[in-house]
């Protein structure tokens, strides 16, 4: 084999040679300097072929998913830009494998020579120098010159120069790959955001004045899978509803915006809390896929008497506070859209002179400092601790303000019921 | 407790007994772990009396099991929740979706 990664004595013969401190110094200042590395690494290819004395150069990048070496820029008669080769073959692939510089003063006589961009362009390729360009994530890419000019051979000197300025080249490449993937990033960010917003466009406006019903949300990360909805039927009484899909990821946030939906239209005839979960469960199993499942609570408010019922479909359990002490209710329903005849038992209280306190699993998992989890006992002594406020907009601005002392690992809910 | 999935035999049923935490770093494990066992039993059991903890994922990944058990008629069973699984499948009403049983006879 006529491929050397070893030293050998560098030719004394040589003229005109440019000084390759000021070479490589330019270089990486113009690479550090670019905006536009497709550009620079052009014309810092053309400087390569003058200074190595070279008929052509070229970078090839890895494409890590297809498994090739890509050609990004290229200095010589014949233009290889996007040129693929696999990353795995020929001197460039055995370069970019075995991280270590190739010279090949004779490609004829070596085995891994396969020609194939002599195939493609008509060159004939006689002798090759090779480099890889090495960041602390490895091989991204290759920088290669090939037939030296008047059939001289390639030297230490060039091997030297070549691999100081691979450096410079593999940085500016990197730079520029991470500046991509940081505008991917911020694309995703923004449709995030903008997922965000519709989400939170789906929740009710607060109410200004006596509105009965106050709520607080959180999600734990942009988008949700807690909701909630409150809305006046036309005999006067008010429709809530709240929901808590399994999961925190985009299927959650789905899955959210789709049951929010359902037990809205649902909801709007003013059915029985009851018939209200039962009708939105079999549309949801209907069409979920297996494993997803929505903990729900219905309910109807008739402000003028306090009269509340609603239905639990394994959201925690529901607190009705008064003076006298805190009443708990257990959901009685299993979440929706596990099994599709199901049925959703109703509970009722007054709330003259009471609150009801609904909320998701958000607020029982909270975890305090110490790493201990609040659980129901915890919520319910954080709700407590604050009900002697009278009015119901200061009593929730504390809560959440206690909240906000927990470290809230979920999406988080809550919602408020006043009575007349 | 180190986590972990056992596999046993008691009759017609495959035994999975979990132990550790189930929390959403290793629910796909058991999910993997349970769907994975149902194609080869005529009934597949969950062990949890070694489940210290078991969040909304790792239910997720019970109820998966349960569907696609109950899409083949295949019996599928909970079995000798530890008393924290409990309260959680007790407290969100699973205890109306899965069949709980403290032992197989």
């Amino acid at each position: 084999m006529n491929s050397v990664a070893c030293p050998r004595p560098a030719e004394s013969a040589r003229t005109a040679r440019p000084d390759p401190l000021a070479l490589i110094a330019e270089l990486s200042q113009s690479l550090a300097l670019s905006l536009n590395l497709e550009a620079t690494l052009k014309l810092a290819i053309s400087r390569i072929v003058g200074a190595l004395d070279v008929e052509a150069a070229s970078v090839f990048m890895a494409d890590e998913e297809s498994g090739v070496l890509r050609c990004l820029a290229a200095f010589g008669p014949v233009d290889i830009v996007g040129l693929e080769l696999p990353a795995n073959q020929g001197i460039v692939g055995r370069t970019f494998q075995s991280r270590s510089c190739q010279m090949v003063d004779n490609t004829a006589e070596d085995p891994d020579f396969t020609g194939a961009i002599d195939k493609v362009t008509g060159f004939r390729t006689r002798s090759m120098i090779s480099t890889p360009l090495l960041t602390a994530q490895g091989a991204i890419g290759v920088l290669q010159a090939v037939n030296k000019r008047d059939l001289q051979r390639f030297d230490l000197e060039d091997r030297n120069l070549l691999r100081a300025l691979a450096s410079p080249l593999a940085l500016a490449a990197a730079n520029a790959s991470l500046a991509a993937s940081l505008v991917e990033q911020s694309r995703i960010k923004r449709e995030l955001e903008l997922a965000r917003r519709m989400q939170r466009n789906l929740l009710p406006r607060r109410r200004r004045g006596d509105f009965p019903i106050l709520a607080l949300h959180r999600p734990a990360r942009e988008i949700s899978g807690d909701f909630y909805e409150y809305f006046e039927l036309a005999d006067g009484r008010i429709a809530f509803a709240m929901g808590d899909v399994a999961g925190k990821g985009l299927d959650a946030a789905f899955l959210m915006v789709r049951c929010a939906s359902l037990l809205r239209w649902t909801g709007k005839e003013g059915q029985r809390p009851s018939e209200w979960l039962a009708r939105v469960n079999r549309e949801l199993c209907d069409g979920v896929q297996h494993g997803s499942f929505v903990c729900a609570l219905a309910g109807i408010h008739d402000p003028r008497t306090g009269e509340t019922c609603w239905a639990n479909a394994g959201l925690p359990s529901v607190l009705r506070m008064d003076a006298d002490g805190v009443q708990r209710f257990r959901a009685e329903g299993p979440p929706l859209g596990i099994l599709p005849e199901m049925d959703f038992p109703e509970q009722h209280t007054c709330l003259a002179g009471a609150s009801l306190y609904l909320f998701s699993d958000g607020v029982t998992d909270a975890r305090r400092p110490d790493g201990s989890m609040l659980g129901m006992e915890g919520a319910e002594a954080l709700l407590q601790a604050g009900h002697e406020i009278r009015r119901p907009q200061s009593r929730l601005r504390v809560i959440a303000s206690r909240l906000r002392q927990l470290e809230l690992g979920d999406d988080t809910t809550l919602m408020l019921i006043e009575g007349p | 407790m180190e986590r972990g999935i056992a596999e046993s035999r008691q009759g017609d049923w495959l035994v999975l007994s979990v132990s550790g935490e189930v929390d959403l770093s290793w629910s796909q494990t058991l999910r993997t772990a349970v769907l994975k066992a149902l194609p080869g039993t005529p009934a597949l059991a969950v062990r949890l009396d070694q489940v210290a903890y078991i969040d909304s994922s790792g239910i997720a990944a019970l109820v998966e099991g349960f569907q696609q058990a109950r899409s083949r008629n295949q019996p599928f069973v909970l079995l000798a929740p530890s008393p924290s699984v409990r309260a959680v499948l007790e407290l969100a009403r699973l205890d109306r979706v899965f069949q709980i049983r403290e032992q197989l006879d």
